[in-house]
């Protein structure tokens, strides 16, 4: 039995739902916050929320410490509410703070789906937050909280404060008389160009007993205007005017996105009126949606069939045709559903491109250019951690130092670029910096120490070369850090995509960047596959690996037995050839007209043996059945299974898997 | 001896046994179910469907009766799993009132067909397979045992 009673196991999923929707939200604020390096009223109230609604859930889950936790932020945020306003020149450590905070309870909410989840330690936070809280309670109050301390009877009321616009405190000139109709005055003549506007004291015109406390504290203006500087200027160069000193800047909330345009809505964490227009939906409830949806097409395709074997076509063209199109309306919409919107990974990008810049001691400026565009989330979620890989490289790998840019006469924050655009079926994403770029000629170096070079050097593209950073191991870094160094982060990328049905192409200048670009599809993991045949049984083969198909009878004379195993000579070399029958113990013969394969994967390459080919495709590759368990693909080869228009179904196969067990052995030896 | 709870068993005759099994694991009776060959399957599995768009294996009896007769695939679901059945013939429903339970040899389980119990309706000995421990020896035997070194 785990750490959650029955109840709160039964309320796990609900809470973790919500608590990842506030840890984003969590995320996304401080981002924004640190690029001010300031927090703005409507920041701290959010936040404020956020750990109120922590704080309680936490409670009722049975997670007391981390309730504490959210409890001593609360505090926190809390006494910030009530200084009114926002903060300027928040300190690095508040920021390090609360992102400290992020980490831990995302850590937590990783491990709490475990049986032998324990809650982790949270007495560290909870000391440098009590103390954060400690030392600033007891700093000086600045703004308008200071100026209400110095003196306590001359203060704009709260209510005038919780406004939006702008409070200026106005001063005027020593000794320069009926200062309330000075004041009345400069009121009157800002008037025009502001939409709101109201001042402490009121009714200025007839407060002649308030003259001397004018002349002493001067007057509190607060306005609302499009034209704010004109309207400051108007105030500090007033008649008699000291001093205008803005005391509180608080513009009217305007939905702004990373993306720097208006955001179209999005399905985020629902909040007010938009709990009425979005709902969180169970995304293995969709997946089963769209399997119901595509099961109702294959069978209305056997309808359709057998209407026509007994001769029935009116109601072919009638009723099963209405049907069917409106089968394709449901199996659109359900695609529909499941389409998120690719700005939703920027967050994430953003939070690893700080931390990155933070160890490294680089400074970047990050460029979003994405729009409205979405992508099926399982998509989504493969290219975010491809992303992620390539904004780590870009840094530890691209950017330089802000001194060698310097020296190099570049701007000293370098600049990375995340751009989306999207064309027939695919979403193509850019990250592009500004960096020193790849070197082809160390790039060739290391890949020949590696010995990878299959052809003289000078035969090799730009775009070979480059290619070569792909391969499993490959680095040119002395040194490993905790970034990169060990040649598995673009690997990976590559895997990623590949396993997204999705490609990754590189281009790059040296002294100037790269630029890395991922083509995915926008709906499902669908991926072009070559098929094929073996007896009764339906294999498929990722089409991107597939290079050449040979007839079986005209290169007989070059298969050879060498170790036990088969192989056949192609191209000059000698591949390993894989009779698919013998390796999967399929009975019958090769027929005279059998095909051969020739496919190339990432680090082998081969033939195969089949019976006959079928028409290339793009296909949904389905995951095994968990009867099978993980390690099935490793030991068979079998890597997934699609479901044909027919019904039947067809075995996806990984040919690097196939490869290797071949060269260890037969799987059923 | 009579059988306690009283409740109804699906069941199914093949070539020499009968076999029957209890309503709580059955999913659905999926007549003419097209049914695929997939490759490295041990022997006692006919392949794979396509149930409501998900892949699911498929088990053959090996009680094939030689006389044509419609063939059913039964759909089980046993906490993340799902398996289908192969069987030949029209299934039935056993109501349990009728029926008596026979007492079994104390014998370790042998082979892949767990029993749950043998009962006894009209002379006849029905074989109450258990769904729940086939399918998870079946998991354990792929995580584990299956295609081992």
């Amino acid at each position: 039995m785990g750490y959650f009673d029955a109840d709160a196991q039964e309320m796990l999923e609900v809470y973790l739902l919500e608590a990842r929707q506030l840890t984003g939200q969590l995320n996304e604020t401080l981002l924004n916050a640190e690029k001010e390096n300031a927090f703005s009223e409507s920041e701290i109230h959010s936040i404020f929320r956020v750990m109120h609604t922590l704080k309680s859930s936490s409670a009722m889950m049975g997670l007391k410490d981390l309730s504490s936790l959210a409890h001593k932020m609360e505090d926190l945020f809390s006494y910030f509410r009530e200084q009114a306003g926002g903060i300027e020149g928040v300190q690095q450590e508040m920021f390090d703070l609360l992102y400290r905070f992020l980490d831990f309870i995302e850590d937590e909410m990783e491990r709490m789906s475990d049986e032998e989840y324990q809650p982790g330690s949270t007495e560290s936070l909870l000391d440098e937050v009590t103390k954060y809280l400690n030392d600033v309670s007891r700093e000086p109050a600045s703004g308008i909280a200071a100026a209400s301390q110095e003196e306590p009877q001359w203060a704009p009321s709260s209510e005038m404060l919780k406004r939006p616009g702008t409070i200026v405190r106005v001063r005027f000139a020593e000794g320069c008389r009926m200062e309330h109709l000075r004041a009345f005055m400069l009121i009157r003549q800002v008037k025009g160009m502001c939409t709101d506007l109201e001042s402490y004291p009121e009714d200025l015109e007839h407060a002649q007993d308030q003259a001397e406390e004018i002349g002493k504290h001067g007057i509190y203006i607060r306005f609302e205007s499009e034209q704010k500087e004109a309207v400051l200027t108007a105030l500090s160069q007033g008649l008699f005017v000291e001093s205008c000193e803005v005391m509180q800047d608080k513009a009217a909330q305007k939905e702004s996105s990373p993306c720097g345009k208006q955001k179209a809505p999005r399905p985020a964490a629902p909040q007010g009126n938009s709990e009425l227009e979005f709902l969180n939906v169970r995304s293995d409830r969709l997946d089963k949606l769209q399997n119901l949806a595509r099961e109702m097409i294959i069978q209305i395709m056997t309808l359709e069939i057998q209407l026509d074997e007994n001769g029935m076509k009116d109601i072919k063209e009638g009723a099963a045709h209405q049907i069917n199109r409106l089968i394709g309306d449901v199996e659109h919409t359900v695609m529909e559903m499941r389409m998120v919107p690719l700005e939703r990974i920027v967050p994430k990008l953003r939070r690893i491109l700080r931390d990155i810049c933070r160890d490294e001691n680089k400074e970047v400026d990050f460029e979003v250019s994405c729009g409205d565009i979405e992508a099926d989330k399982s998509v989504v979620e493969y290219v975010s951690e491809a992303l992620l890989h390539l904004i780590r490289n870009a840094v530890d790998h691209g950017i330089e130092s802000p001194q060698e840019r310097a020296a190099a006469g570049k701007a000293r924050k370098g600049k990375i670029k995340f751009s989306v655009e999207s064309t027939v079926g695919e979403v193509m994403i850019t990250i592009s910096d500004d960096g020193q770029g790849l070197d082809s000629d160390k790039i060739l170096a290391r890949a020949r120490d590696m010995g990878l070079l299959t052809k003289p050097q000078e035969e090799y593209t730009k775009s070979e070369i480059l290619n070569m950073i792909l391969h499993p191991g490959f680095t040119t870094k002395e040194e490993v850090t905790e970034y990169s160094g060990r040649g598995v982060g673009l690997d990976v990328v590559k895997n990623v995509l590949e396993n997204a049905g999705g490609n990754l192409y590189i281009d790059s200048e040296k002294g100037r960047g790269s630029t890395f670009t991922l083509v995915v599809p926008l709906t499902l993991a669908t991926m072009e596959c070559v098929r094929f045949r073996v007896e009764d049984y339906r294999f498929s083969l990722p089409a991107r690996y597939v290079h050449r198909f040979l007839e079986y009878r005209e290169n007989d004379p070059g298969v050879r037995e060498i170790n036990g195993r088969t192989y056949m000579l192609f191209e000059g070399r000698m591949v390993p050839l894989i009779d698919l029958r013998e390796f999967f113990h399929i009975e019958g013969t090769t027929p005279e007209d059998a095909t051969i394969i020739y496919a190339r994967g990432t680090e082998k390459e081969g033939c195969v043996l089949v019976d006959g080919l079928y028409e290339q495709k793009r296909i949904v590759v389905k995951q095994l059945p968990p009867l099978f368990g993980v390690d099935f693909r490793r030991k068979t080869g079998v890597s997934g299974m699609s479901i044909m228009g027919t019904g039947r179904i067809c075995t996806a196969l990984d040919l690097e898997i196939m490869l290797r067990l071949y060269e260890r052995g037969n799987v059923w030896e | 001896m009579g059988i306690d709870n009283v409740y109804d068993l699906l069941c199914v005759k093949g070539a020499d046994k009968t076999f029957a099994f209890e309503f709580s694991v059955v999913k659905e009776l999926c007549p003419e179910m097209q049914i695929s060959k997939m490759p490295c399957l041990p022997s006692y599995f006919a392949g794979v469907c396509n149930y409501k768009g998900e892949i699911v294996p498929v088990l053959s009896l090996k009680e094939e009766v030689y006389i044509e007769k419609r063939k059913v695939v039964i759909i089980f679901a046993y906490q993340d799993y799902q398996i289908g059945i192969l069987c030949y013939g029209e299934p039935y429903i056993l109501n349990t009132q009728s029926v008596q339970e026979i007492q079994k040899p104390e014998t370790e389980a042998d082979g892949m067909w767990t029993e749950k119990k043998l009962i006894q309706h009209d002379g006849e000995i029905v074989t109450v397979l258990d769904i729940e421990k086939i399918i998870l020896n079946l998991a354990e035997y792929f995580k584990g045992e299956y295609l081992r070194g």
